[in-house]
């Protein structure tokens, strides 16, 4: 698995399309993509918005665990880092941040790559392919 | 030797900076200086309780005035979180908010000189781009402040991403 990841606009899908020669039709969407075939995808973007479609649904962590596990091995998971503020008032809020958090350090965990976009600029974060 | 590690809500960052602390030979301490208020917050502990059981470590309660712990120097001292403590020091009205950085800073540099390790974890608050009321901005003001602060005489600062250390000065050790 691939991870990169980075504040919004910072040119995570445009990295992920130059650097790995992804055409952008074959990305998934997190905000639209049917939850039941993003295994039929090799890049997903947008995927803090799909976990925030995931618990809307009802799915709990470990069975987003399970989601994340039925993916091929090659897969990049575009997301946002949403972390990095002040901790929402708002439950759901709160609670999607942290799910969103907690998966996403399972993905880095299993992933060969982690890339962390800082304007436009890649940071190598995780590197096992060294 | 004094070890920062930072990182947003959900970053792993709590565990990163137990196992940094378990590596090192010592008695190790962990400082919790988050109250318990509510279910949530019950929860939050009781989590980061379990993750601590298997990795020995004694936690003392505290959640202002960390300048009044005692230490020897053979010992590995952990705190958590510097987000809390700040909050609790402007928040408790018994520290005014602009001593509360210094206050803060100078129970730092006390544990530090009086142990082997220090590790502290902060907090990434800062880049949500929200305008909040006048409070939360001054308590972010304050722990930007203290961050920057520790980060400019701790020997390592690592942030961490998803559970991936980034070194931003020093090693990881």
């Amino acid at each position: 698995m691939y991870l990169i990841t980075g504040g919004a606009y910072q040119g995570k899908t445009d990295y992920t399309v130059s650097t790995f020669r992804i055409d952008e039709r074959n990305i998934a969407d997190g905000k639209t993509v049917v939850i039941e075939e993003i295994n039929k995808f090799l890049c997903i973007k947008n995927f803090h918005i799909l976990v925030k479609r995931m618990i809307n649904a009802g799915k709990t962590s470990e069975e987003m665990k399970i989601i994340v596990d039925s993916l091929d091995e090659n897969t990049i998971i575009i997301t946002d880092e949403i972390g990095n503020g002040i901790v929402p008032i708002n439950r759901f809020e709160r609670n999607w941040r942290e799910q969103t958090g907690r998966l996403c350090c399972y993905i880095a965990s299993i992933s060969r790559k982690v890339i962390r976009l800082s304007g436009g600029i890649p940071v190598i974060i995780k590197d096992e392919c060294r | 030797m004094l070890t920062v590690v930072t990182g947003g809500s959900g970053s792993g960052k709590s565990e990163l900076a137990e196992n940094i602390a378990v590596k090192s030979d010592g008695k190790k301490y962990y400082i919790a200086a988050m109250e318990p208020f509510g279910e949530e917050a019950m929860r939050r502990i009781q989590r980061h309780r379990k993750m601590r059981a298997e990795k020995g470590f004694e936690t003392i309660e505290k959640y202002t005035d960390i300048d009044e712990l005692i230490f020897t120097h053979n010992d590995i001292v952990l705190l958590e979180c510097m987000s809390n403590l700040c909050a609790n020091e402007i928040f408790s009205g018994r520290t005014q908010k602009n001593a509360a950085a210094d206050k803060i800073i100078s129970g730092i540099e006390i544990i530090n000189n009086m142990v082997s390790q220090f590790i502290i974890v902060t907090n990434e608050i800062f880049s949500d781009g929200i305008l909040y009321d006048k409070e939360t901005m001054e308590y972010m003001k304050v722990l930007g402040e203290i961050n920057r602060r520790v980060f400019e005489f701790a020997d390592n600062v690592i942030e961490s991403v998803y559970g991936i250390p980034y070194i931003l000065k020093g090693n990881l050790i």
